[in-house]
């Protein structure tokens, strides 16, 4: 062993000194990765490479250009990771080859301790491996070895199963049972420890530690806890696909489930994605999420005709595609325009995709983008079982629109038979989506956040009451966003204004006209109610058009057999207000007009 | 003492509910076939007549279909008249109308109740937009009075510059026993069959 090894020993007193699974927090991680040099991207000026992951060898590619850089005989076991200068490959053997990144020559092989590799993090001069040693005193080892030589300077076994490390700032981060700890890369030497702020039953998930943005993160699927600023754990409102991608104990390379991924754009003022890419096989779904962490609005949509993706990386302002025949597709990460295709060669199993750092924000585009809808519909009619996941992603999307029509799309879905073959074929698929798009109409729509929401239900419940409230109380501007944006609570708000005494008869107009618009069959119970308490009160009846419009909005649910009911029993009470008998009784003829035609062919 | 408040729109869709009148699936025991509105206070005179449940049930249910407003005012008068404590939802339900006519009616039902039910229609007219109704606050407090009552009146009255007014001037205007606002209305239908 050598005498560097002896020296770190010494001067660190740490390695080798058993790692343990629960202790006393301390330390500061964020102090502790800036105080050493800062949050440098070693990527940030590199040029771009693709790292294709083939059977039996690694090609890296130009992926501007087109060349083959180089091409290595090497069958690769586990997720490769990358510096400014080197590509650590891990093969057979507990063997990690780094090879030049530019010139693609070997420059040392590592042999790891251990039986199975958990992860890898660089940061140079160290390369920091977690690995599983089963059959030893500790269950696993946090190695640190020297990206000059290749040789093991420190290692320490740990109590417990390791994470995925990650490496930054002169300090080696992972996890460990409900901890995360942070071990000086070139020691080994425990310089922080913080407990993970999560609900317990989400700790033991939480295994992949990542750094963005200058902020250290520690996650797993859909969830995930930001280090040193609270620890609250956050996740994502809605899961399609794992953002924080996990081994199931040990990495055994590139797979199946890597063709469905979540790509987020971290902010870089708090622990809220920004954007969110979804990568389901062959289609590709970006889209601006809310603070929540639920989608608020699509940005573009890709679906691939030839094959499906088994990797996918935002570089600069281009996402970077593999397809699982080696082609490579670039698109805009601004508009999601196709920018370059690269035929391939060899079938890939995954890839590593080297370049600049993503930009900061992806391009704001109108939130009602016709062309992102239509390929949203599209999308959403594809008779294709793999694209299930960015299939709820795009119904979520359509929900989320402002425009009530766009919205209908997904109350179609989810008001769809889908044994009578309403739903392209009837399949599991068109079950499965249409589930969901129950589930999704019971959530807000338009892009309002739910403190919006909030705020628009407190709009919404105020009544004017005599000594109370001395100004007149505006209903039209929050009765007009609940058609933009608002959640199923807002319509029971609506009934409960439309029912009040004290509502205004241009109010009045208004709400009805709202349910009109939002076409929402929790409205019936409301609306019927205000027409059956007013039919026979021809005073309310000519104050304003709301009950001719009401009964318009139960003739629009027709289908429901309670809007129908009330319909018949104002139009039969003698008593019924004329002018709103014959609203009724020209509505249902018409629609004994129109279904005759639809019977008649 | 807290007062809980249940908004007069709630009651309404409670009684839609309650009574079947909104679900396909009922069988109600009324119909609204009446062909006039004597018709409709005839048969809420009856089955105010009847103190069973039969009576009260029959009575939810014809206001849940929608009666005409005149048949209402009937309605309630006679639950002024001859108070029915199962009847409270209804009144209150109805103090919620559209029209302030029948709110008055209602709420002077409601109060008739009395106890906390008679508080809780007085703080109602008390808060009511309609000027007209608020003038009913101090005679109903006058009528069932109690320290909150009396409180209510004193709130509004400090609030209200104009009733404040009015009572001082004239104060044989607000009678205990003269509790609709437009009486007008409760004429129509005396000499109903």
């Amino acid at each position: 062993m050598r005498l560097g090894f002896w020296l770190a020993l010494v001067l660190g007193g740490c390695a080798m000194r058993p790692l343990p699974a629960a202790a006393p927090e301390h330390g500061n991680l964020t102090a502790a990765s800036v105080a050493r040099d800062g949050d440098a991207s070693p990527d940030a000026s590199a040029p771009a490479l693709v790292v294709l992951i083939e059977r039996s060898r690694v090609v890296a590619v130009d992926p501007i250009g087109g060349a083959v850089r180089w091409s290595l005989p090497l069958v690769v076991t586990g997720h490769p990771i990358a510096s400014a200068q080197t590509v650590y490959l891990p093969v057979r053997g507990q063997g990690v080859v780094a090879v030049d990144r530019e010139r693609g020559t070997i420059r040392f092989t590592a042999q790891l301790p251990g039986e199975a590799l958990v992860g890898l993090a660089v940061d140079e001069p160290m390369l920091i491996a977690t690995v599983l040693d089963p059959d030893a005193r500790r269950p696993a080892q946090i190695v640190g070895v020297s990206t000059e030589d290749g040789e093991v300077r420190w290692r320490r076994p740990a109590a417990a199963r390791l994470g995925i490390p990650e490496a930054g700032g002169g300090i080696a981060v992972v996890g460990i049972g409900a901890q995360v700890v942070a071990l000086g890369a070139d020691t080994g030497r425990e310089v922080a420890r913080l407990d993970i702020g999560a609900p317990a039953e989400h700790r033991a998930e939480l295994e992949r530690v990542v750094h963005r943005r200058g902020m250290w993160f520690v996650g797993s699927g859909t969830r995930w806890v930001a280090l040193g600023v609270g620890g609250q754990a956050h996740g994502l409102g809605r899961s399609y696909a794992p953002a924080f991608r996990t081994v199931q104990g040990m990495d055994d390379g590139h797979g199946d489930d890597e063709r469905l991924g979540l790509w987020l754009r971290w902010s870089s003022v708090d622990a809220s994605p920004r954007d969110a890419i979804l990568l389901s096989r062959r289609a590709v779904v970006a889209a601006r999420l809310d603070a929540e962490g639920n989608p608020m609005r699509p940005r573009w949509v890709h679906v691939e005709q030839g094959g499906e993706f088994v990797a996918m990386e935002v570089v600069g302002d281009r996402v970077i595609l593999v397809r699982e025949d080696g082609m490579i597709v670039q698109l805009a990460d601004d508009d999601g325009r196709e920018l370059h295709r690269l035929a391939g060669h060899e079938d890939a199993f995954g890839a590593l995709v080297l370049g600049a750092e993503p930009q900061v924000r992806g391009g704001a585009h109108r939130h009602d983008d016709p062309r992102v809808i239509g390929d949203l519909r599209r999308l959403v009619a594809l008779e294709d079982p793999r694209l299930l996941p960015a299939q709820r992603l795009a119904t979520d999307l359509l929900w989320r629109s402002e425009d009530p029509r766009v919205r209908a799309l997904v109350q179609g879905l989810a008001d769809a038979d889908v044994a009578g073959g309403t739903l392209a074929g009837g399949t599991e698929r068109a079950a499965m989506l249409r589930d969901h798009a129950r589930a999704v109409v019971r959530t807000p729509w338009g892009t309002g956040s739910d403190a919006e929401a909030s705020s628009l239900l407190a709009l919404l419940r105020a009544r004017p009451r005599f000594g109370e409230y001395t100004a007149a109380l505006e209903f039209s501007a929050p009765i007009r966003a609940a058609v933009r944006s608002g959640s199923p609570e807002v319509i029971a708000e609506l009934g409960r204004l439309l029912l009040a005494p004290s509502t205004g008869a241009e109010d009045l107009v208004a709400i009805v006209e709202a349910f009109a618009i939002l076409d929402d069959p929790r409205a019936v119970l409301p609306v019927a109610a205000f027409v059956t308490r007013y039919h026979a009160d021809e005073q309310i009846v000519a104050e304003s058009p709301a009950l001719h419009l009401a009964a318009r909005v139960l003739l629009q649910h027709v289908e429901n057999g309670e809007a129908l009911a009330v319909l018949r029993r104002v139009a039969e009470d003698p008593l019924c207000a004329p002018s709103l008998r014959t609203v009724i009784m020209g509505g249902l003829g018409e629609l004994r007009v129109a279904a005759a035609r639809r019977a008649g062919g | 003492m807290v007062h809980s408040v249940v908004l007069p729109e709630v009651i309404c869709l409670s009684i839609a509910l309650g009574t079947g009148a909104l679900r396909r699936d009922d069988v109600p025991t009324v119909a609204a076939t009446e062909r006039a509105t004597t018709e409709v206070a005839a048969h809420f005179r009856t089955w105010l007549a009847d103190p069973s449940a039969a009576g009260a049930q029959a009575i939810r249910e014809r206001v849940a279909l929608g009666a005409p407003p005149d048949a209402l005012v009937v309605l309630l008068e006679g639950m002024r008249e001859s108070p029915r404590p199962d009847l409270a939802d209804i009144a209150q339900g109805l103090a919620g109308y559209r029209r302030a006519d029948i709110r008055g009616h209602a709420i002077a039902a409601w109060a008739e109740l009395g106890g906390a039910q008679a508080e809780r229609a007085i703080a109602a007219a008390a808060t009511d937009l309609d000027p007209g109704i608020r003038t009913l606050a101090p005679a109903l407090a006058s009528r069932h009075p109690s320290e909150r009552a009396a409180q209510i009146v004193v709130d509004l009255l400090a609030r209200d510059a104009d009733l404040a007014a009015v009572l001082e001037e004239d104060a044989p205007v607000i009678e205990s026993d003269a509790p609709v606002v437009d009486d007008d209305a409760v004429v129509i239908v005396e000499d109903a069959p």
